[in-house]
């Protein structure tokens, strides 16, 4: 019985104009999206590989200089792109694409393309991930709003019971045809997206279960929205009203829930203010090592340990020039003053996250955009990881360049490295988080998808195994 | 007929009070409304706060310089060395830097804008590039950023239509399926003036909500209108306005005669159009006719500049004090690199050339941003969802054309300040109390971002006059009766 209602649904669909015109908006749009997404990805991609070239040159190319100098005037690296952008660009736009590396700091991101961009920028672009998370359940909405209250109102669902149909068997042929419709499209999506994806010029390979990630957390997400279609069509007494809540919910899912989270987060767990985050950092740093001091406390005391390890009794007695130790010893604590403060950072972060997933709990498209978000490198969590990584470059930049003072400069009066020291630098090379990490990181969203969709799927089963009507 | 008009308002009125839907929808107008007031006020009293207490730290800051002046003038402190003096502008290097800010709107309020992107504050110091950093970046997770605030622009904007389509999509065809139309066609009215009427009726009633709900909103957090009038005034006619837009869209939907699905389906992918569709297509064909470059360009080319004037730093210093004589000095100190005045004159100076050689790529690059920002703002006419917001942020003091003057006006700030300190820093010059005290203090200039209210009012009407003689034509040719 529930082939023969799985057949009927999907020659009805089939033969209804008005579902083949919005079937094939939608394609347009998902093909127009892939295509944009391909050729973005393809011209943010050449100009990175650009600008990490001039990047390198640029600092290669210095002039003789006190390599102390060349420290303070620093370099840059620059964010890499993973090629699943070109799915999701997650929160790109409204992070920094390049870290500068100096002496003694720590630079947060910067460059944020949202700067660049005018306020229309905030309606969103037409990425692929847009069509999945907003006009997907829209067109699912459309294609099953009236399932159930077309029967009702032309009251041929007397017709199907007489027939010997139970409600539950109603509601499961109408549910599988509905869900084989959003699958066929998804998969046609997920082609294009593919063949898209293998003609792009990328350095990482993308393992295949970073696709299959993707896929099965948006599967979950129309899931839920396939089986609350057919929940409300069921419970409704009008196609009208049954549209009417159906958008409400599409409203509250994609449009609503999602602000509030983001107020909610950001009002129970706020981030410091920027100036208090720095005061804490020099609060720390205060009685710390500095490179540049040379009387405080911990200086003295760094003083004899290197005194004694040299067996010398005086600066001047040393081999090496010991300004350039100290730097490099400064450089080393003030760097792990600034993790524990980036750390503490992060640790509010994680307690956001967990507000977005409690309120993950109330729409289903929050943790699906949070794994798409991880799984394309387009989140949060990369964001640090990029940052933390960046942060332990600068330390061996840094302690490199000192370390060529501490070797080279003793007896030296403004001593200027040759402009060799600059390429002998190693260049920064990014690690990409390893995927079952970021699969471990996101269990809990895939958790709460997987609830979603068992959840809405028992919930309409249960709800449907008696229908109303007139 | 006066009869059965009155008649029909207090019908129609009885029956939006009875109606449990549209009494909850309009609780649920206000509860959103009412959130997003109260978050935007938060949010916003947070930067305003930050601002005040970044102008009080360099107010106390420059207190604790003048007081250190006016000891060592009376002989109480002595100091070491001369870099060390109080009067000597490397303090001014360092320690006593400027403040710029972007003032807030007295309805600043009803939209955060960009203000989630943008700090409201820029610290001036006497050494930046600033392509690199254009603004303060102040702590903020991406992920509000990218969700967005729930503001009372968020809710007019998207919401409001909604609701709007929600409760005059069916006014026709619920009759025509409840089979209540002949009975309606019966009455001395004719068809169209009754569904005129009753939308009419809802029209009011929600306006009526919306200006009720804003008013007394808004006056509980603190926001005057009695002071605000003419800002007040102008939001509310660029609300009705948009509220009569989604009204006679429905209106034309009503008198196509479709069901009840068919009307809300059409409505809703109009507003999926308007909303999304138009909006993500006008920013795609803006970047495809107006591209920009990557910044990291820009910034590329700043530290090309840096190393190539390094090599010659020589001849730079000396065209340098050729074009700025006044800055020049035969004082040794100014060149003597082992204490901390002639080490800083000459790193400072190397920063100025290098961000005077790069300047034209950075004024060429902020010039393609505004060429671009510019196009899409022309093109805001397609769709009055991107009027409204544009509209309402602009009102607020938090659109991207405000916070980028700011920037500008910032930027031309901070180069006359380093020119003032410059002169006196480059030359040994001891900075009196008084010349600390008359630092000049920015004054952001809000006339330099011209009103678009009225290009805005001009659309909007564009808009209602199109549908309206979309309505008269429905009317003769399907209700000639």
């Amino acid at each position: 019985m529930i082939t023969r209602i799985l057949q009927h649904e999907l020659k009805r669909s089939l033969r209804d104009g008005r579902t083949n015109i919005l079937f094939i908006g939608v394609v347009m749009l998902s093909i127009t999206s892939i295509i944009l997404s391909f050729r973005d990805y393809q011209l943010i991609h050449e100009q990175y590989l650009e600008n990490v070239h001039q990047v390198r040159v640029n600092w290669e190319s210095q002039a003789e200089k006190d390599p102390h100098d060349a420290a303070h005037d620093g370099t840059y690296v620059i964010k890499p792109i993973y090629p699943l952008v070109i799915f999701d660009k997650g929160i790109q736009a409204y992070t920094g694409q390049v870290v500068h590396l100096g002496a003694h700091k720590r630079n947060q991101s910067t460059i944020n393309e949202s700067k660049d961009r005018s306020g229309m920028f905030r309606f969103g672009e037409l990425t692929p991930n847009f069509v999945l998370v907003y006009i997907f359940p829209l067109l699912l909405i459309f294609l099953g709003y009236n399932v159930f209250t077309e029967e009702k109102e032309r009251q041929t669902i007397r017709l199907l019971l007489v027939q010997g149909a139970t409600f539950r068997q109603l509601s499961l042929g109408k549910w599988l045809a509905l869900f084989v419709q959003m699958f066929l499209l998804f998969l046609s999506f997920m082609i294009v997206a593919l063949i898209s994806f293998s003609f792009l010029e990328k350095e990482v390979q993308v393992h295949w279960s970073e696709w299959a990630g993707l896929a099965l957390t948006y599967l979950l997400y129309f899931t839920s929205f396939t089986s609350l279609i057919v929940l409300v069509s069921g419970k409704a007494k009008h196609s009208g009203s049954s549209l009417t809540i159906l958008l409400s919910i599409w409203i509250v899912v994609t449009l609503i829930v999602p602000k509030v989270s983001t107020n909610l987060s950001g009002t129970l767990y706020p981030f410091p203010t920027l100036q208090t985050f720095k005061d804490n950092i020099i609060e720390d740093q205060t009685n710390g090592l500095n490179g540049h001091n040379f009387w405080n406390e911990a200086a003295q005391d760094f003083q004899k340990e290197v005194l004694e390890a040299y067996g010398v009794s005086s600066i001047e007695e040393l081999p090496i020039e010991y300004s350039g130790l100290l730097l490099a010893e400064g450089e080393k604590y003030e760097s792990e003053v600034y993790t524990k403060h980036f750390d503490l950072l992060q640790d509010q972060y994680k307690k956001q996250q967990l507000v977005y997933r409690i309120c993950g709990v109330f729409s289903p498209m929050l943790p699906t955009r949070f794994v798409s978000m991880a799984l394309t490198r387009t989140d949060y969590g990369f964001l640090w990881h990029f940052e933390d990584e960046a942060e332990r470059y600068r330390v061996t930049f840094n302690t490199a360049l000192n370390m060529n003072i501490a070797e080279k400069a003793k007896g030296i009066d403004h001593y200027k490295a040759e402009a060799s020291l600059w390429s002998s630098i190693p260049k920064f090379q990014y690690q990409w988080q390893a995927v079952k990490e970021l699969f471990l990181n996101h269990l809990a969203e895939y958790l709460i998808s997987i609830g979603w969709a068992v959840f809405s799927f028992l919930l309409m089963l249960f709800v449907n195994r008696t229908i109303k009507f007139v | 007929m006066k009869g059965i008009t009155l008649q029909l308002i207090k019908l129609e009125l009885l029956q939006l009070i009875r109606d449990k839907g549209f009494v909850g929808l309009m609780l649920l107008l206000f509860v959103l409304m009412l959130l997003a007031v109260f978050n935007t006020y938060q949010y916003q009293d947070s930067k305003k706060e930050e601002v005040i207490r970044q102008q009080e730290i360099v107010q106390q800051a420059d207190v604790r310089l003048i007081a250190q002046i006016d000891s060592l003038n009376q002989g109480l402190a002595s100091y070491e060395n001369s870099y060390t003096l109080p009067t000597n502008g490397v303090r001014l290097t360092y320690n006593n830097h400027r403040i710029t800010w972007l003032p807030f709107e007295p309805l600043s309020i009803i939209a955060n804008g960009q203000g989630d992107i943008y700090s409201n504050y820029k610290k001036i110091v006497l050494y930046f590039n600033d392509s690199y950093e254009m603004t303060t970046q102040e702590l903020i997770s991406p992920l509000e950023q990218l969700f967005g605030q729930l503001d009372l622009s968020f809710i007019w904007v998207y919401i409001l239509p909604l609701i709007i389509i929600l409760v005059s999509f069916n006014i026709l065809s619920q009759e025509k399926e409840a089979g209540r139309l002949s009975l309606i066609a019966s009455q001395p009215l004719k068809l169209t003036h009754w569904i005129l009427g009753r939308l009419t009726i809802r029209f009011l009633v929600i306006n009526s909500c919306i200006l009720f709900f804003t008013a007394v909103l808004l006056s509980a957090f603190q926001v005057s209108l009695y002071r605000n009038v003419e800002a007040f005034a102008q939001l509310m006619v660029i609300l009705i306005l948009y509220s009569t837009f989604w009204f006679l869209l429905s209106f034309i939907i009503n008198l196509l005669g479709y069901s009840s699905g068919k009307s809300l389906i059409l409505l809703t992918n109009i507003w999926v159009l308007f909303m999304f569709l138009i909006p993500t297509a006008i920013n795609q064909i803006g970047e495809e006719i107006n591209p920009v470059s990557s910044r990291l360009e820009v910034i590329n080319h700043h530290q090309a500049v840096y190393n190539e004037m390094e090599n010659k730093l020589k001849e730079e210093l000396i065209r340098l004090f050729e074009t700025h004589r006044e800055w020049s000095s035969d004082d040794p100190v100014t060149k003597d690199m082992s204490n901390s005045t002639g080490w800083n004159i000459n790193y400072l100076a190397k920063q100025y050339i290098a961000q005077i050689k790069h300047q034209p790529v950075t004024e060429a690059y902020e010039q393609q941003i505004d060429a671009r920002n510019e196009w899409l703002r022309q093109f805001k006419i397609l769709s009055p969802a991107m009027i409204m917001q544009e509209s309402l942020a602009d009102i607020a003091g938090t659109s991207t054309r405000y916070y980028r003057s700011f920037l500008k006006q910032a930027i031309e700030y901070a180069q006359e300040y380093r020119w003032y300190v410059f002169k006196g820093l480059f030359t040994n010059h001891s900075f009196t109390s008084d010349e600390i005290r008359s630092l000049s203090v920015f004054n952001f200039e809000k006339e330099r971002v011209a009103s678009s209210f009225f290009l805005d009012i001009g659309t909007l009407l564009i808009y209602l006059f199109i549908l309206i003689v979309g309505c008269l034509i429905l009317i003769n040719k399907n209700f000639d009766y």
